[in-house]
């Protein structure tokens, strides 16, 4: 087995391909991005059994789909992009939504996870945030959430979402807007 | 920037709880289901590859068949070469319906059969004479009883 931990995801991911998908190298990638895809997957879909079967679903899909990833891109963007597309799918199975203007909570499964403290650390002031974001359309909650708890840079998260660059922007300032007036109403 | 206007103590903070150990137990989980995947893949795969082998088999036999067939058809043209001898042989070495033999015999055998049979037959007629000492041996009124 060759050392992995200095190597570029690039190098990473090459070496894993060449190597006809060594187990050893990908368990490398997945300790570089599990917790990433297992969180933003999280924020999204709020339960932990959903989060779970998606990120596994992630993984999976890269694996299967190792070939196609072009090194022109960032390894990171291609996985957050499986990442966003399995999200929606899943979303759009449990038919949460039908457009990107819906409310992701429309029927308040979300709100009562989130108040009941089910599927919460117990940490207050987070909650308060996650229920803040449950009054937000989908498609700034999205966006809300790669900017603010990921710090990913607009051009990135376009790359993942297919959304321009200049929508998103919108987004992210109508966003924050309304969470401010929901954690601060005077 | 934006991200300054909201107050950053909420980035750092954890809202959801997971179960203990479970990142460690993550990549265990997906490689078993890659795994099971993988198997279960293998037994596509070889059900896929037994039945193009399958397809490959019949396609050939139905060629063969239709093949033959065509063979068949064009006998008089493939047996040309073939001499009556050989062919007799061969209806001694292999059954052949007599159908089957007289397509396969040349046009000239069949003649000279013919008319070996017709020269038999010929030979076997009485002449006239000999019609009469039969008829002089048997007449039909001896049988009956007047």
């Amino acid at each position: 087995m060759l050392p992995t931990k200095t190597l570029s995801d690039h190098e990473l991911f090459n070496l894993f391909v060449k190597e006809q998908k060594a187990e050893y190298l990908f368990k490398e990638i997945m300790g570089r991005y599990k917790q990433k895809v297992y969180w933003q997957v999280r924020r999204i879909l709020i339960s932990h059994d959903d989060a779970d079967e998606v990120s596994q679903i992630v993984f999976i899909k890269l694996w299967q789909n190792a070939a196609s990833f072009k090194f022109n891109s960032a390894l990171s963007s291609f996985i957050y992009r499986i990442a966003y597309n399995e999200s929606v799918t899943f979303l759009k199975q449990k038919k949460r939504f039908e457009s990107f203007d819906d409310l992701l909570d429309s029927n308040g499964e979300y709100k009562t996870m989130v108040e009941t403290g089910m599927e919460m650390s117990g940490d207050e002031i987070a909650a308060k945030l996650q229920k803040a974001l449950l009054i937000l359309p989908i498609k700034q909650r999205l966006v809300f959430n790669y900017k603010y708890f990921d710090d990913l840079q607009y051009n990135e998260i376009s790359d993942i979402t297919g959304t321009s660059v200049g929508a998103l922007k919108s987004n992210y300032h109508l966003a924050v807007e309304k969470v401010k007036k929901y954690l601060n109403p005077d | 920037m934006e991200n300054e206007d909201l107050n950053n103590e909420y980035k750092s903070r954890n809202a959801f709880k997971v179960p203990e150990d479970y990142f460690e137990n993550f990549d265990a989980s997906v490689l078993k289901r890659i795994q099971s995947q993988g198997s279960s893949m293998t037994v596509w795969h070889s059900i896929t590859k037994w039945s193009i082998a399958a397809s490959i088999i019949i396609v050939a036999g139905v060629g063969v068949f239709l093949y033959s067939h065509q063979i068949d058809d064009s006998i008089d043209i493939s047996t040309a070469s073939i001499s009556d001898t050989e062919l007799e042989s061969y209806r001694s070495a292999v059954e052949v319906s007599d159908e089957l033999f007289i397509e396969l015999l040349s046009k000239q055998a069949v003649d000279s059969i013919y008319n070996a049979e017709i020269i038999a037959v010929s030979n076997n007629v009485p002449s006239n004479k000999e019609i009469e000492n039969i008829e002089e041996e048997y007449s039909p009124l001896d049988d009956i009883e007047i």
